[in-house]
């Protein structure tokens, strides 16, 4: 790696760093570990910056990186809890019942609702209809068939409409 | 027929929701913090020094001039021998995620810490410069090209996982270059390599001489975080 690929990633990592952030965010990575998230999604980034193709959008490729980032994070997270026997619904295990249930009220709807997804769909969800990017371009940032996009993006708006429907039940909103 | 054809739009219940839905930005300081992280484990030239714009947030003028000194120190002294003085290309990148430790004080051997005259380390700290080479360090650049493979190879084992072998080419350089170059540099990464060994002891008390000596490094921002990382155990 030479100096000038160092001096572009400094200048992709000024552009681009509030997008990485609100991406793991929006993949569902907690306020407590985005930071870790994030080091390790430009690590990653950096590693990878002889591959990018000018003639492609960066953000989707970002985003690209930040879902397996948030993926791999969200499965050893899971064997974790696994292992100790924590309930994997609870979002934050070390938070009290009542803190649970703040938590729980004071998240916004739809990102309640996007919790209950897996994140694979999850990520074809926000990049298409939260940042509007095209299925093709979403397919090629996630490495998967163009079908396969489509089709988790139909499972994904299914799920988040019944998550939403439920979560406005529980919450006692009225839509 | 393909799957496009079959794409319904989006509920309008759905798309008032993503659009009532606000970015999530990030916390205060975050991006220098991570930018810190990011500056223990890569070579990470101020892009101001290319372009003449300070595009940056989270950190000082004053504190990339550090950062851009101690990461191309060795491009700028070594102008015109830069191939010469690195023959091998060797990763750059650290991996900093702190596996577990192992709990034995005896993994690795402590670095001894360089000698250093009184007057030479405020010095590097208020100008954000290597001192002046004096007594036996050498600035010729061989030796620099020494250095930097010394440097650059612990910090590719601290990427691997070799937390001990990153912490015996560190000591090499410390004794065979006290008050080199590229001490700082390896200061700050004997620190992540002390934490990565389980030595959190050790590794605190090399920040608080490391902090003692550059009070202002571009460095102690991750330096925090790895001390943050170390189990109250340790």
């Amino acid at each position: 790696m030479t100096d000038l690929d160092g001096t572009r990633f400094r200048r992709l990592f000024d552009a681009h760093f509030d997008f990485v952030w609100g991406a793991l965010r929006r993949l569902g990575v907690r306020q407590d570990d985005v930071e870790d998230r994030a080091h390790e999604v430009f690590l990653n980034v950096y590693r990878k910056l002889a591959d990018y193709d000018e003639t492609r959008p960066i953000r989707p490729w970002l985003f690209g990186f930040a879902y397996r980032v948030a993926s791999h994070a969200r499965r050893t997270e899971q064997r974790r809890r696994e292992v100790i026997g924590v309930d994997s619904s609870v979002r934050d295990p070390s938070a009290s019942p009542d803190e649970q249930a703040i938590d729980r009220q004071e998240r916004s709807i739809l990102l309640a609702a996007l919790d209950e997804l897996d994140i694979d769909r999850r990520a074809v969800i926000v990049m298409h209809d939260w940042d509007s990017v095209p299925i093709p371009e979403v397919a090629r940032a996630l490495g998967v068939p163009l079908n396969t996009a489509y089709s988790r993006l139909r499972t994904a708006r299914t799920e988040l409409r019944d998550a939403v429907k439920r979560l406005n039940r529980t919450r006692g909103t009225v839509r | 027929m393909s799957d496009h054809e079959h794409l319904e739009p989006l509920e309008p219940e759905l798309a008032e929701l993503f659009a009532r839905e606000q970015d999530p930005s990030p916390s205060l300081g975050a991006s220098a913090r991570v930018l810190g992280r990011l500056a223990v484990s890569i070579r990470l030239p101020d892009p101001a020094a290319h372009d003449g714009s300070l595009a940056v947030r989270g950190l000082s003028r004053r504190a990339l001039g550090l950062a851009a000194t101690t990461f191309v120190l060795g491009a700028a002294l070594g102008a015109g021998v830069a191939v010469a003085v690195r023959p091998v290309p060797v990763p750059s990148v650290v991996v900093v995620e702190r596996p577990v430790s192992s709990g034995s004080a005896s993994v690795a051997p402590p670095i001894e810490h360089p000698p250093s005259s009184p007057s030479s380390a405020p010095e590097s700290s208020k100008s954000g410069h290597t001192p002046p080479q004096t007594g036996p360090r050498s600035n010729a650049p061989d030796t620099l090209g020494v250095e930097r493979q010394l440097v650059e190879d612990a910090r590719s084992k601290l990427a691997s996982g070799d937390a001990q072998g990153a912490l015996g080419r560190l000591e090499e350089h410390a004794r065979r270059f006290p008050r080199g170059h590229l001490m700082e540099e390896r200061e700050a990464l004997a620190i992540q390599a002390l934490a990565n060994a389980g030595r959190g002891r050790d590794a605190r008390a090399r920040a608080a001489t490391f902090r003692a000596r550059w009070p202002e490094s571009v460095y102690l921002v991750a330096i925090e975080a790895t001390l943050a990382s170390i189990p109250v155990t340790d």
